[in-house]
């Protein structure tokens, strides 16, 4: 008996297809099976649930116009990828949340949906970075022109990522109210030290060797400074989506921006040496 | 071509520069007002009231929202308040956590239909530090 003939081009893109589900649920696992984010899907105001996840779309197009889960010749097919990643990670999250029992008849449509949307994002940024850290031809998408533009980017990318797995945790803000403002400028230069360190002092792959023209104050200036910017601003909006900031004055909101800013900034600086 | 290499590379360094300076300036200014908190904040208890704020009828039932404001330099935890009827048992209710200078809401539901917010009588008895 003859077997059909399989079209590679359909091969392909289920492989690709397969890898981006791959990357949904390993970068998405800690937070499917996280119980703040089951609850933060209950309570969550819904207008701040859909600025999250039409904010978050610019990102993915972007992050699938430079990395994707598959290559890209142009802003429409990376429109239609990320749109792909995005209902790929529903399917993925969707069926975990199932299995872990945290989707349930006793949830009606808004809170089901609301509980699966909160996790997209990540799952998502998960998807389309599967084929440049699972995929094999890693080594030879890596050799994209540097920009400086592209740098904050990706920065930002890692910085979300990373953010997005502490920030809905009560610990954060425990932190923060255990914490004094000696204990918030401590944690502030520690990150600043961190990011820095990873990038250009400890020799990791992916990091940037000190020359005559970047110099140890202008890598500072230029790029761990707007790093841990980026990271605080996005710890501030994510702590404000999950409505962790409500009723703080301005002094709790700042430890907690530090605090949740720690791993943000971590992440934005590893960002830059994996990706 | 040869133009627009040359404009790339005056533009770069133009933008790294304002972006670096501005992040600067930013992550100061934090800073500044971290180290102003530092000085003179962090040194007062938690200073705790409770504020009756609406009260709805549900189902027979009344709703009755409270605010419980901490103007103290410190974060409170496990703020207990008790509100008192003239007639009825009580009702208690726990924060979590208040932060310094801050707020928290939450609620008392009692069976009576007619509760009306001044007959309640609220007492915070205590909260321990997180």
């Amino acid at each position: 008996m003859n077997s059909l003939p399989v079209d590679p081009h359909n091969q392909r893109a289920l492989r690709d297809m397969g890898r981006a589900a791959a990357g949904a649920l390993l970068f998405s696992l800690p937070m499917l099976m996280t119980m703040e984010l089951w609850y933060i899907a209950l309570y969550i105001e819904r207008w701040k649930l859909l600025l999250f996840l039409f904010s978050s779309f610019p990102l993915l197009i972007l992050l699938s116009r430079m990395i994707g889960f598959e290559k890209t010749t142009g802003w429409s097919e990376a429109i239609k990828d990320s749109m792909v990643a995005v209902g790929i990670s529903f399917s993925t999250c969707f069926v975990i949340l199932f299995l872990l029992g945290v989707l349930s008849s006793d949830l009606n449509l808004d809170n089901l949906t609301a509980a699966v949307a909160v996790q997209l994002v990540p799952a998502s940024i998960g998807a389309l970075l599967a084929r440049s850290q699972l995929g094999v031809e890693k080594a030879e998408d890596n050799e994209r022109p540097e920009s400086y533009s592209r740098e904050l980017f990706l920065m930002a990318v890692g910085a979300l990522f990373l953010a997005f797995n502490v920030a809905p945790t009560e610990e954060t803000l425990l932190i923060s109210y255990k914490i004094t403002y000696l204990h918030t400028l401590a944690i502030l230069a520690v990150s600043l030290l961190i990011m820095h360190g990873f990038v250009f002092s400890l020799g990791f792959a992916g990091g940037r060797e000190l020359t005559d023209e970047l110099t140890t104050p202008r890598a500072f200036l230029f790029f761990t400074l707007p790093g841990y910017v980026i990271s605080a601003l996005l710890s501030l909006y994510l702590l404000w989506i999950f409505g962790s900031l409500d009723g703080l004055a301005p002094g709790a909101i700042s430890k907690a921006v530090v605090v949740q800013a720690l791993p943000a900034s971590i992440g934005a600086a590893a960002a830059r040496l994996i990706l | 071509m040869a133009d627009n290499s040359k404009r790339d590379s005056r533009q770069k360094p133009l933008a790294e520069t304002v972006v670096g300076i501005l992040s600067a300036v930013l992550v100061f200014a934090f800073v500044i007002f971290l180290a102003h908190q530092a000085i003179t904040g962090d040194r007062s208890p938690p200073d705790l009231e409770a504020i009756p704020e609406t009260a709805l009828r549900q189902e027979g039932k009344t709703l009755l929202r409270v605010k419980i404001v901490n103007r103290g330099e410190r974060a409170a935890a496990d703020v207990t308040v008790r509100a008192e009827m003239p007639k009825g048992p009580g009702r208690e209710i726990r924060f979590d956590y208040v932060a310094a200078g801050s707020s928290q809401s939450g609620a008392f539901l009692f069976d009576s239909p007619d509760v009306a917010a001044e007959d309640i009588r609220l007492s915070i008895y205590g909260f321990v530090e997180p």
